[in-house]
């Protein structure tokens, strides 16, 4: 999540992979790949909050995909207005129906659900060329109001709904609602549901469900919805993926109005602090145990945050890594890794970045012995 | 309730990252505002140690390992935020290497969404109390 010390600033998504250019780690992002990705983002409007480059730790895919938001900030929405009355460019076109309906929700149909919606991804699959995956977040309290009481199930699959209607046009298959609706209603204590979005620009009939679960209630919700996946793999490799304390991001493909054998898995892993450094490298460490990736790759993974960071930069670019463990039926386990940027400035009235800042954003931080003398 | 000599004994212990068997271990931890500036109300705070051990089944299975209690106590870092301070006290914890977890609910929110906070124990390259 992002810190609320500070606020996110939007960027041109060509203009940081150039600056970066040097930090991206050739040995999971190839040069000739990144260029690829700059080169296709070129003509997209300097509006995004986010960009992620995402590659694989196992198998030999050398693909890089690109990922990026736009958060509801104060003039975000006016932003991605002007620049769509302005923009011509191609990565913008297959998205072109929803993000003007999120920048103008008053003048549409599903104004209710756009005006709740505070996030919106997309992702363009490398080589570039097709619609983005598009994804509008239907948890409110999602980088927007945290404090706010949950939604009925009925209004979350509202929200899949109008997303649904403002991405392709028309209504959206009550089959896929109706099974949406029995894994949202079936969410145990303290589980969220998150986002949705249709596989229909990589030309499957499938939809996927983003939800949040406690680590040790992820298995019986998998149960409760009849998943049809391999529970063993689930079993093994859980633990080893989030710690016991935290939720999973979990993603769950639904087709012809069934859960598929499909199941994503993320950690939070955000690196704010010692123990998410210390659990992420012990996944890590169980990767390579398992022989599903290698040392070279970590390696490359971990320099992309542990670089050096331009000092004085204002905003401030803040590098992270987020990674996905997907389990597809009869195939070996895949990573991904995500390289994420943002910029961000510090807002007015909050302390400047320092090592005790660092445990704020975490929350707790142990007190210094003197101070019980 | 008073915090004799004993406690800021074994704080300073702790804060050495090794304990002995069969004491009580006590941490003063600040909470800060995060979240828009939403702090929890003292009562609904708790704190709780998870087995971290290599290759240990607790670690495996996530279990609770032991519940602590939370008392707030006078006192802040250092006046430039809005942070409170809090005393965690674990009774006696076997032997092992933990994790310490604080946790409280989410603001309004009545799914029973909790928010959780890992705490590292200074000094140490891991962050984890090691009881032995």
């Amino acid at each position: 999540m992002p810190a609320t010390d500070h606020e996110l600033i939007h960027f041109s998504l060509a203009r940081e992979i150039e600056v970066h250019r040097p930090l991206w780690p050739a040995a999971l992002l190839p040069p000739d790949r990144v260029e690829a990705a700059r080169a296709a983002a070129s003509s997209l409007p300097p509006i995004f909050h986010w960009l992620m480059l995402e590659t694989r730790l196992t198998g030999d895919d050398p693909r890089v995909d690109l990922l990026a938001c736009i958060v509801d900030t104060p003039g975000a929405r006016l932003a991605l207005g002007d620049a769509l009355a302005s923009s011509s460019s191609p990565l913008l076109e297959g998205a072109r129906p929803l993000l003007s309906a999120w920048a103008s929700p008053e003048l549409h149909p599903q104004r209710s659900c756009l005006e709740k919606t505070t996030i919106v991804w997309l992702e363009w699959d490398a080589p570039y060329s097709a619609p983005p995956l598009q994804l509008p977040f239907i948890d409110r309290r999602f980088w927007g109001e945290p404090t706010a009481a949950p939604s009925p199930p009925e209004e979350l699959v509202a929200m899949v709904d109008g997303g649904y209607q403002a991405t392709f046009g028309e209504p959206a298959d009550r089959a896929m609602l109706d099974a949406f609706r029995r894994l949202i209603t079936s969410l145990p204590r303290g589980a969220r549901a998150l986002a949705a979005t249709s596989l229909r620009p990589r030309g499957r009939s499938c939809d996927r469900l983003f939800v949040s679960v406690p680590q040790p209630l992820v298995l019986p919700w998998l149960d409760s919805i009849g998943w049809p996946g391999e529970r063993a793999r689930v079993r093994r490799w859980l633990p080893r993926l989030v710690a016991p304390w935290e939720d999973v991001f979990l993603q769950v493909e639904v087709a012809d109005g069934a859960p598929t054998p499909y199941l994503g898995l993320e950690p939070r892993q955000t690196e704010l602090s010692t123990v998410d450094r210390r659990e992420r490298a012990r996944l890590l460490t169980s990767l390579i145990d398992a022989g599903l990736t290698d040392h070279e790759r970590v390696a490359a993974l971990e320099a992309w945050t542990h670089g050096p960071a331009p000092s004085g930069a204002d905003p401030r670019a803040a590098r992270s890594i987020h990674l996905k463990l997907i389990l597809h039926p009869e195939a070996p386990i895949e990573v991904k890794a995500y390289f994420g940027l943002h910029l961000r400035r510090l807002r007015p009235g909050r302390r400047a970045s320092s090592a005790r800042q660092a445990k704020t954003l975490a929350t707790a931080s142990l007190r210094p012995p003197h101070r019980l003398r | 309730m008073t915090w004799s000599q004993e406690s800021a004994e074994i704080l300073t212990t702790v804060l050495r990252n090794s304990i002995t068997v069969g004491r009580v271990v006590a941490m003063d931890v600040d909470i800060d505002a995060v979240e828009q500036d939403a702090l929890p109300t003292d009562e609904v705070i708790e704190a709780v140690l998870y087995r971290r051990d290599e290759g240990a089944d607790a670690r495996l299975d996530g279990a609770i390992a032991k519940r602590g209690t939370v008392a707030r106590i006078a006192g802040g870092d250092d006046g430039a935020d809005l942070g409170r301070t809090y005393r965690l006290v674990f009774d006696a914890p076997e032997s092992g290497a933990y994790q310490v977890v604080i946790h409280w609910p989410r603001g309004a929110d009545t799914s029973g969404a909790y928010h959780h906070e890992a705490v590292a124990i200074p000094g140490t390259e891991d962050g984890l109390l090691r009881v032995n």
